[in-house]
């Protein structure tokens, strides 16, 4: 315990203010002819010891700024700063190219964080070949307002599935719902991912971190990623002793939302340094959407979500718990409200909603109302430089109501005010994961999850489409990484075990009947890096993971009335298997990035709701029905993302993804896989002030081409045109002592009128017009 | 030292193992449908001649909404007589519950939010006509269709397509606004 106080109270903390590849004019560059250089900014000129301790080697130098250590072999250094009467600061750093590394020394009374440098982004137990995206403060900052599923967009081959203009969700490579994990700071969501017009339940404003791990690679998260991972991941809380946090307003002018989120942090000193609280807030408050030519009835939202976190870094140990609430209402499109075939049909002819409207706040029937509750707690350990030990438990309590504009038949006004769907799902999760550090480079992962989880109806209707459930799901994993001169392998294994049981009611007796299935598999990732020079790298990475069927593919049986269909489920339906193949190569110099990724995520037993030609005749009139069937479909396609500086305050770039998902079994196209994509754009930029933050202007435009690839008698209409967007963007920081980041942007500045082909809502109106958002940041603290 | 770190984390496991087993098993008690929420799973017309000398009762079927089982239509089946004028009554049930529930009183309730409306056939022509005899409460009041007068011509053959509409605040006499509640389809024979 007096170790730990006695680094709390005197130390110097560096912070990495940057790590940047050093040019080399080999080509070729031996792999023990490697340099280091460190940079370090202090305001005072006391001499630093900067030490230097490798597999073979020990270098030592003294100098208040600078030391460069020349003729290293490739592979992990630990380096280490010391100042008199200062506990010394060390790091680790994994060197397969020059480098240059910054840091910014404070000296101050807090605690001693210890961290690891990579050459490249962080390291997720053996992600590192998995292609990826990631959306950093920045660009998240300047989408503030949007939902979740829009923000993603940004990445490269991740689009959205909408249902009008309030419910967005992922989707990666052409996957989304269920085949799609969002692991928010460490914890799978476990809400209702099954459903299309289910949009996750985060709020954006605490994602300060955003990273999207295409294709079925990721052991470390369970099985069911198929598609993808998309991990968020909050800001951290400064280990500095004091106060301070953030206020942040938004007003965007279509919907006429405002929006406003704050955050507190408090990080103890003395007795009590390494604690550290934070709470948070955020609400968001919407109007009626308006389109080019008129406003759509009944789009507004509200938001209000909470959360709070208590930490604890000691030395050795890094505690968490953590609390959050995210309660949302949101208004369904009333235009989108169809009872039956004839009412769509109908709805498909007209080109305006058949109930237009103003403006309004106001959210009537046809609403839903979600709460989604998370308790976490997180114990890391780390028994030496080598090992560590993290165990995360998550509860979540998922509570979603849908309101159908209809009324119930009923005189009972406890009904007449019922949901017409309630369910309640309930999840714990329990993550173990062990990791250590061997010698030669290599780091072992070996992990276990425990998940089990609970669905209660209560609605007045759809209760034949998801049933009361409980499951249990247990899974292990074991990974390795290894870097070697220019090389990098990772391979890792996985195996999941499922059990679920579903309660369903026999109407005749009105008794309850249970069914249980089991399933049970392996995943495994294997890939490999290479860097051919100092610029340009390429990776690889084959991987193949599996899906169990989920509970409304197995039993839903009924009309499903926001899709105007009847579904028929299948309880003999099996696991989906993908084996998923990706290539990247990233060339990346001073002044120009440039990536091109490949992949081909070919899945068997591939699950999804054939059309069937023949009608299912109801009481409300005949629908088109749809059975769930098994397929082998094939997704490939190639993302590309570039960046250039044409001189020193102009950016260009741009990105395109292009897909196509075929389905190998009826020699045909898959529905709603997303159209080919480009984007380029022009930015204008300033000098970066002290925190980093950078003055900017651009203007982007964005062109989505017309999907043609669909199948056959599975769409009510051909899929919309295409259509072109130009949005505008710009943000700046003002004041030097206490400096505000000011936004502004516009989206759709020529208020064209369009659809989109994944929007479900695209049969009813058109997209959202121009919007003007201002945003502002005011950090502070005392 | 060491062993102590050990209990800490085995500490640290058990309430996460604790929590897991303890959690209660709601989902095993499946709630029945609500009592007062009525489906509709019945659609009946009753015609009585105005010389009440004929009555005429047809019956489209369908116990098990939720479901591929197809309704039953066998006697969703009119046979009228030509050149004759019908009171015609039309009932919503929900066989469900036993007895049957009659929706009829909600949907009288809330006039003003619904509208049965009746189309025959292009095969039917002028042969067979629905006026509708009661109102809702808006003024000028609106028509509601639970009852009807139906007026039959000539021998022919064809269907009357009967559809209860939900308009919540949009009832304004046409078909456009609401949502569709039932839409069925009876066989008419006009018989000379």
């Amino acid at each position: 315990m007096n170790r730990n106080q006695s680094v709390c109270l005197r130390t110097i903390s560096l912070f990495v203010l940057a790590i940047q590849l050093l040019f080399s004019h080999q080509l070729e560059a031996q792999s023990c002819d490697l340099t280091l250089n460190v940079r370090i900014k202090q305001n005072g000129k006391s001499d630093l010891a900067i030490s230097l301790l490798g597999p073979e080697v020990k270098r030592n130098a003294s100098h208040p700024q600078f030391a460069s250590f020349g003729k290293l072999c490739s592979g992990t250094y630990k380096l280490i700063v010391q100042a008199i009467n200062y506990e010394s600061f060390d790091t680790t750093i994994v060197l397969n190219s020059n480098l240059e590394i910054s840091l910014l020394m404070n000296e101050s009374v807090h605690q001693l964080h210890e961290f690891e440098v990579h050459d490249d982004h962080i390291d997720r137990t053996g992600n590192s070949t998995i292609s990826s995206s990631s959306l950093n403060n920045a660009q998240l900052q300047a989408s503030a307002g949007k939902p979740l599923g829009e923000i993603l967009k940004e990445a490269s081959g991740v689009s959205t599935l909408q249902s009008g203009p309030t419910i967005s969700k992922p989707i990666i490579h052409g996957l989304h719902s269920n085949r799609v994990l969002i692991i928010q700071n460490g914890i799978r969501l476990e809400g209702q991912q099954w459903g299309t017009e289910h949009a996750p339940e985060i709020d954006p404003f605490t994602v300060a971190r955003a990273e999207v791990l295409k294709g079925a690679a990721s052991l470390r998260y369970g099985s069911d990623a198929i598609g993808g991972v998309v991990l968020l991941e909050p800001s951290e809380i400064s280990s500095e002793h004091g106060t301070r946090g953030m206020v942040r307003l938004a007003g965007i002018s279509n919907g006429r939302m405002g929006l406003s989120s704050a955050r507190l942090d408090h990080s103890f000193g003395g007795k009590l340094c390494g604690m550290g609280i934070r709470i948070q807030g955020t609400l968001k408050d919407a109007g009626n959407i308006q389109t080019p030519n008129y406003y759509l009835k009944n789009t507004g939202m509200r938001e209000q979500n909470f959360s709070s976190t208590w930490m604890l870094n000691r030395k050795r140990l890094a505690l968490e718990v953590s609390g959050s609430v995210f309660n949302s209402k949101i208004g369904i499109f009333t235009g989108s409200h169809v009872g039956s075939l004839s009412e769509l049909q109908q709805a498909l002819v007209s080109t305006e909603p058949k109930d237009s409207a103003g403006f309004s706040r106001q959210i009537e029937r046809g609403f839903q109302q979600i709460k989604h509750e998370m308790l976490k707690a997180r114990f890391c350990y780390h028994f030496n430089d080598e090992d560590q030990v993290e165990i995360i438990y998550g509860l979540q309590r998922n509570h979603r109501k849908e309101y159908d504009s209809d009324i119930p038949f009923s005189s009972d006004p406890s009904i007449l005010n019922a949901p017409q769907a309630d369910f309640l799902i309930s999840t714990h999760t329990a993550d173990l994961v062990y990791s250590r550090q061997l010698k030669n480079q290599v780091q072992l992962s070996v992990g276990s999850s425990l998940i089990t989880q609970g669905n209660v109806f209560k609605g007045l209707e759809y209760r034949a489409l998801i049933p009361n459930y409980r499951n249990y799901g247990v899974g292990s994993f074991a990974a390795l990484t290894h870097t070697w001169k220019k090389w990098k392998f990772e391979t890792g294994i996985r195996y999941d075990y499922r059990w679920l049981t579903c309660y369903r009611l026999n109407y005749s007796t009105l008794k309850t009947f249970a069914t249980s299935q089991t399933y049970q598999n392996w995943s495994y990732s294997a890939g490999l890096s290479y860097r051919v020079s100092e610029q340009w790298s390429i990776t690889a990475n084959l991987g193949s993971a599996w899906r169990a069927p989920n509970v409304n593919e197995l039993y839903g049986n009924g009309v499903h009335q926001s899709a105007a269909s009847f579904e028929i489920g299948d309880s003999t339906l099996k696991s989906e298997r993908a084996l998923n193949f990706s290539v990247s190569n990233v060339w990346e110099s001073e002044r120009f990035r440039f990536e091109i990724g490949i992949y081909r995520n070919a899945i068997d037993n591939f699950i999804y709701l054939k059309p069937l030609l023949k009608p299912v005749l109801t009481i409300s009139g005949a629908y088109p029905s749809f059975a769930q069937e098994q397929v082998n479909a094939l997704f490939s396609g190639i993302d590309a993302d570039y960046r250039f500086t044409l001189f020193k305050g102009l950016k260009i770039g741009g990105k395109m993804s292009l897909i196509n998902g075929y389905n190998q079994t009826t020699q045909e196209y898959i529905v709603f896989t997303p159209a080919n994509r480009a984007e380029i754009y022009t930015q204008l930029e300033g000098n970066s002030n002290e925190r980093g933050v950078k003055p900017y202007l651009k203007i982007s435009f964005m062109a989505v081409a017309k999907q043609n690839h669909v199948p056959l008698n599975s769409d009510y209409i051909m899929p919309p045109n295409a259509y072109c967007l130009f949005n505008f963007d710009a943000g700046f920081s003002i004041g030097k002592k206490h400096p505000v980041d000011l936004g502004f942007s516009i989206f759709n500045i020529l208020n064209t009128s369009y659809r989109d082909y994944l929007n479900r809502f695209r049969y009813f109106s058109d997209e959202q017009g121009r919007s003007i958002a201002i945003r502002i940041n005011v950090p502070f603290n005392f | 030292m060491k062993t102590f770190k050990k209990s800490h984390i085995v500490l640290s496991i058990l309430p996460l193992i604790i929590s897991a087993s303890a959690c209660k098993k709601e989902e095993q008690i499946v709630d029945p449908p609500l009592p007062e929420n009525e489906l509709i799973t019945t659609i009946s017309l009753r015609l009585i001649s105005i010389d009440n000398a004929d009555t005429l009762n047809a019956t489209w079927r369908d116990l098990t909404p939720n479901d591929t089982n197809p309704p039953d239509t066998s006697l969703a089946i009119l046979n009228v007589k030509d050149s004759t004028l019908y009171r015609a009554e039309v009932f919503f049930l929900d066989e469900t519950k036993s007895p049957a529930e009659d929706i009829r009183a909600e949907v009288q309730e809330r006039s003003n939010y619904h509208r049965i409306f009746y189309f025959p056939s292009i095969s039917l022509g002028t042969n067979f006509n629905v006026n509708i005899t009661d109102f809702d409460t808006n003024s000028p009041p609106l028509a509601l269709g639970l009852t009807s007068n139906i007026q039959t011509v000539q021998s022919s053959n064809g269907v009357l397509r009967v559809v209860l509409k939900h308009q919540p605040n949009g009832k304004d006499g046409s078909f456009e606004p609401g949502t569709i509640d039932a839409d069925v389809n009876f066989r008419v024979v006009v018989n000379p």
